[in-house]
């Protein structure tokens, strides 16, 4: 069991194509996810990466904390299921279930028990000595999936492993998946193009496409709140229906018109509350989507009612599907213009071309942007729009007064639209007050629907608060807009600063010039890491010390004792070798009698039944011919007869192989039941042997096989010892702006060079620098720039810096207003800030 | 209308039936004649083995007869071989050995390259892969023999110019450039067998020995045979290491000896006897690999 962690995964093959592109997901301990898209979305290769088949190109996998890029598959304590099964031809499914564990080096019994253990669960017990050609699909599969539980592994990974099997065997070994995810609770991780598996199974569900996740959410929550247009037409069989449309609001009410099918719908503007206010001008194209089972008959004809002309019906049983179409020029036969997809089950007064009202359920339904085909209405709103004016030192909206800061006064906007988003909003003592009317937590965030003079807005609050409580809110001046006709009066403070740099080693650094600070710094390193594995090689020095004084001499009489023992008990075992051989010589000498007399017995049968076969055809025929004068008849039996002939020889030989190769299947289970039960009598009789030979070892010759350990032990830590000051020994730096160095830390320089290899040096970055990740510094190592202005935002102060060695300008929190004019030098705290591969656009810290 | 449709189509069957009898009659008897053909040199061969004198002329032997042999008739005996095997002049047995030695220890490694080359072309990914490839298919265009000369001065540099060992390691040396049948084979066992074995614990080695090896019988048997048999027929490269001594050379010089001297007519049956000796070993390996030769091992490892 474990958690998992992709941070910004990508996949690029070396002609360039990006298979996996930017992945980030949190997968929790004992969760099943299930990766869900289109063939070629990228959700195998996350997976394969995941279970180390393939190269992660850049980003993190952490497995329990713990980064695993370079871990091999087999230590990443994982195990996997294919679509193909893959097991091992050659092998019984006990031999095919233990391999994993044989080679990690589990005693026998251990691994006998754990195999009857999986197969128990997965009702394979009776098969396990046959070999996998014997069995059927979902028996192979069941196999394969014994394989993975057996050894207990933190993760299960199922790469699309239903799909080769037929849908009713399908359907069952999705049941019992399910089951058994419950009954281990391990991490499940499921690969699958099939919606119906992702849905039924998935604690959480992730849907891909083209390399990006597009989505990731319960299932029912892809189903109600679908992020894009891709999702909700995805997820959900028939498909959602999709019209063009666009959104006005006039006053309270916002229109909904149809692009194609000159349909208008006048909706209620506190019904459409979370649609991105931009959308509402009636200009930007939008994609409004409905489920079929969100549209309904209805008989009245009114504003919400529109009319609709059928075209045909799909029956599924339980219910009816009725394609209809809104548009009435629109006949022809391929056109998906304007189709509309109705579930029903009035379906008997219904015919085909009749004209019927239908009603939209406008709580379920969806708006998207048709270009980047995003959802606007998202479950947590981005920021709120109000009409506001703004006068000289103070800003009006929904009746309320607010005094601006000093850095905002001084401009006049009689009619503009302002912008707050939900974050910006904080409970204050001086704000205004306004009443909660509805709470939501989505994906760990607070979002409260407030209420003030009688308009709804959103806002994204830590406390915890109740619905219906009336609370005091002020905002954050620095993060609103204010806007008249496009353009932008006020603009908020970008939220990072963006530098350009490269990556430096430790000697080009020191090289170009004398950074004393870093030379002790990377010293210090060095010797803590020594004196680490110093104190290590010292406790394992005590404690072999501490054993060999515990050791006590055996006089040669108990040796030889010990000896005799021993001998007798390896000549008890190998006379129990023997005898298990001989009896299963006996036994396979006796099958195969067995099998010879058998195979002669159907061939005798066979003859037999086929001469009496023959025998009574010939009779009839010549039966038929004497008491059968009608010529056309004659001939029709005569060349049945023929036939008969023809193919009497290869239909007495096909019968014949069928039945011997049946019994030669049968004998063949047998015989590799035989052996296999044997060979593994046989180990482990051959494993006591060993082991009581060791143990022997161990009381006789007590100092030497301590010694032998000790010194393989003290090899490893010496290794380990050398390793850890070579990496300490390393340091990395960035060069900002061709102006400073900034020291990385080893969480950063190792993301980067794994992400990168020795390209690292080559490349550019680009780093956003959060404002409050600067620190004033007087050190000659550091950025240079002249303060141009101090904004006061009341709540934060910040400074406006301008670069000397570029015109760029860049803005710090300061505790107090600096001088204007004067030249400051800072620092980068650079594990605060956004690293990115400029080149290939790659997101890596 | 059934009715006519379907007599139609009987009738239609039982000529289509007939004609495909007399292709076959055509077929069989054409295809015995050639193998009759092919098979002569062979029945020739046994035949003058067993003949007492050199008489191209005739196909057999006569009955040992004392009328035969008095007319100076071929007759059935056993000497030739008693003379292969006894013969001082021509040590057949040295031969035999020094071939059997080279092309034990030639099958052998040869096996291990070329089934570990192909391993490492069928499943590794590397730079360079598909130039290599390329590369030994172009080179493996070349006749051998073009190489000759260079090869024995460069074995003269190391002083190796007459030494059956140097022969092995000639065989050996080129033995990765037969990767394309085997590799052909493992690409058809699935990667996926691969990638459970590496889940399951196993490094490439013991993927190789423990899942693939056993899944390629045909293809070890094959090349088992392949290399065994290049070097026991060989005759160029042996003859030139050899240099005319005789505890050198292997059986396909040394016979090519015995008919090359003066005494071609009085040594022809012997030699006889010595081709049929040399085909043995051919014939019990192959006989004794056969059963291994069973195709469809890998069913049951994926969907079938």
């Amino acid at each position: 069991m474990a958690s998992l962690k992709l941070e910004h995964i990508y996949k690029v093959y070396p002609n360039g194509t990006k298979a996996v592109n930017d992945v980030s997901l949190d997968i929790k301990n004992g969760e099943f996810i299930v990766f869900v898209g289109p063939s070629g979305c990228g959700k195998s290769t996350t997976l394969r990466m995941i279970a180390g088949l393939e190269e992660i190109t850049a980003g993190e996998l952490y497995i329990d904390n713990q980064i695993v890029n370079d871990v091999e598959p087999k230590d990443r304590d994982i195990a996997m299921v294919f679509q193909n099964y893959a097991l091992y031809p050659h092998m019984t499914v006990y031999e095919n279930m233990a391999f994993g564990l044989k080679l990690r080096h589990v005693p026998d019994d251990v691994i006998q028990e754990k195999v009857l253990w999986a197969s128990e669960i997965l009702g394979i017990k009776d098969y396990l000595d046959r070999k996998p050609r014997a069995m059927s699909g979902g028996q192979r599969q069941r196999v394969a999936l014994g394989r993975a539980i057996l050894r207990d592994p933190k993760v299960m990974l199922l790469d699309e492993p239903l799909s080769n099997l037929d849908a009713k065997l399908r359907t069952q070994m999705r049941t019992e998946i399910a089951k058994l995810h419950q009954k281990l609770k391990t991490t499940f991780i499921y690969v699958t193009h099939d919606q119906v598996e992702a849905m039924t199974l998935g604690d959480r569900v992730v849907v891909m496409k083209a390399g990006r996740i597009q989505q990731v959410d319960t299932p029912k929550n892809l189903y109600d709140y679908p992020s894009n247009i891709f999702v909700a037409g995805f997820i959900g069989t028939p498909q959602m229906n999709f019209f063009d449309c666009t959104l006005l609001k006039e006053n309270d009410d916002i229109l909904i018109k149809f692009k194609n099918e000159n349909v208008q719908l006048k909706v209620p503007y506190n019904r459409l509350i979370k649609v991105n206010p931009d959308y509402l001008d009636g200009k930007h194209p939008i994609i409004l989507g409905i489920r079929c089972e969100h549209v309904h008959l209805t008989d009245k004809d009114d504003d919400l009612a529109i009319k609709a002309k059928i075209s045909r019906f799909e029956e599924l049983g339980s219910e009816t599907l009725i394609y209809a179409t809104l548009s009435d020029e629109d006949d022809s036969i391929v056109s998906e213009k304007g189709q509309i997809i109705i579930k029903s089950d009035r379906i008997n007064e219904l015919k085909p071309n009749e004209t019927i009202c239908i009603k939209f359920d406008l709580s379920h339904t969806y708006f998207f942007d048709k270009v980047t085909e995003e959802t606007i209405t998202p479950r947590l709103p981005k920021e709120n729009v109000f009409d506001a004016r703004l006068s000289d030192k103070e800003l009006e909206f929904l009746g309320m007064h607010f005094a601006l800061p000093l850095v905002l006064q001084g401009k006049h906007v009689e009619k503009a639209s302002l912008i707050i988003p939900v974050d910006a909003f904080r409970i204050d003592e001086n704000g205004v007050c306004v009443k909660v009317i509805d709470k939501e937590v989505i994906n760990g965030f607070k979002l409260y629907h407030l209420l003030v003079n009688n308009r709804v807005f959103f806002a994204v609050l830590n406390e915890d608060l109740d619905v219906e409580a009336e609370i005091k809110l002020s905002f954050d001046y620095s993060k609103i807009t204010v806007k008249k006709d496009d353009d932008n009066i006020i603009k908020p403070i970008q939220k990072y600063d963006e530098y350009k740099a490269s990556f430096y080693n430790y000697q080009t650094v020191i090289s170009k010039g004398d950074f004393a600070e870093f030379t002790k710094l990377r010293d210090e390193k060095i010797k803590s890491a020594t004196q680490f594995m110093d104190a290590q090689i010292l406790l394992e020095n005590n404690e072999y010390e501490k054993k060999r004084l515990a050791l006590t001499d055996l006089s040669d009489e108990e040796k030889s004792k010990l000896e005799q023992q021993l001998k007798e008990f390896i000549d008890k075992n190998r006379g129990e070798i023997k005898e298990i051989k001989a009896e299963a010589k006996k036994q396979s000498a006796e099958l195969k009698s067995n099998f010879t007399s058998l195979k002669k017995k159907l061939k005798s049968d066979n003859d037999h039944l086929f001469d009496q076969k023959k025998a009574d055809e010939i009779k009839e025929f010549n039966e038929f011919k004497k008491n059968n004068k009608d010529k056309d008849a004659l001939k029709r039996r005569s060349d049945e007869y023929h036939i008969f002939k023809d193919n009497f020889q290869s239909e007495k030989e096909n019968t014949l192989n069928l039945a011997i190769n049946s019994a030669t299947m049968d004998y063949e289970a047998k015989i590799s039941s035989l052996n296999a039960s044997t060979r593994r009598k046989i180990s482990l009789l051959k494993k006591e042997i060993h082991e009581k030979k060791k143990e022997y070892n161990y009381r006789v010759h007590g100092e030497k096989s301590l010694l032998k350990e000790h010194v393989k032990r003290l090899k490893i830590l010496e290794s380990k010892r050398k390793d850890a000051i070579e990496r300490a020994s390393l340091v990395f730096f960035f060069k900002i702006e061709n102006d400073c160095f900034a020291l990385l830390s080893d969480i950063i320089s190792n993301k980067l060079i794994q992400g990168l290899g020795t390209r690292v040096f080559s490349k550019e970055f680009k780093v956003e620098v959060p404002h409050d990740a600067y620190h004033m510094s007087d050190s000659t190592n550091s950025i240079k720039g002249t303060v141009v202005d101090n904004l006061d935002y009341e709540s934060a102060l910040f400074a406006k810096i301008k670069l000397q060695s570029s015109d760029k300008y860049v803005y710090v929190k300061v505790d107090e207003s600096l001088q204007v004019g004067q030249t400051v030098s800072f620092e980068i705290d650079v594990s605060k800030s956004m690293i990115t591969e400029t080149g290939m656009n790659i997101r890596l810290y | 209308m059934t009715d006519l449709s379907l007599g139609k189509k009987t009738s239609r069957y039982r000529s289509h039936k007939r004609a495909v009898l007399t292709r076959n009659i055509f077929l069989y008897i054409f295809l015995t004649i050639i193998s009759i053909i092919w098979l002569i040199p062979f029945v020739y061969l046994i035949f003058q083995s067993l003949s007492s004198i050199y008489s191209p002329s005739n196909f057999m032997p006569y009955l040992p007869t004392e009328e035969n042999i008095a007319n100076g008739y071929p007759v059935w005996t056993f000497e030739n071989y008693v003379k292969l095997f006894t013969d001082t002049n021509y040590p057949f047995w040295k031969w035999y050995l020094n071939t059997f030695v080279i092309s034990l220890v030639t099958m052998i490694i040869q096996t291990v390259l070329v089934l570990g080359t192909s391993y490492a072309l069928s499943r590794l990914r590397f730079k360079g892969r598909q130039g290599i490839m390329r590369l030994i298919l172009v080179l493996g265009m070349f006749p051998g023999f073009l190489s000759t000369i260079i090869i024995y001065f460069t074995l003269q540099l190391f002083h190796m110019e007459s030494n059956i060992f140097s022969l092995i390691l000639i065989y050996i040396a080129s033995s990765a450039m037969q990767y394309y049948i085997a590799k052909g084979f493992f690409d058809t066992i699935p990667k996926s067998l691969d990638e459970a074995a590496m889940i399951d614990g196993a490094n490439k080695n013991t993927i190789f020995f423990r899942i693939i090896m056993p899944l390629s019988k045909p293809i070890i048997v094959y090349t088992l045979l392949i290399s065994f048999t290049s070097p026991w027929g060989d005759f160029m490269t042996a003859s030139y290491i050899a240099g005319g001594n005789p505890s050198m050379m292997t059986v396909a010089v040394g016979l090519q000896q015995m008919i090359t001297l003066t005494q071609r007519v009085e040594m022809f049956p012997t030699f006889c006897a010595g081709g049929v000796v040399v085909a043995i070993p051919i014939m019990i390996l192959f006989f004794w690999l056969q059963k291994y030769y069973v195709e469809g091992i890998t069913g049951g490892a994926v969907k079938g």
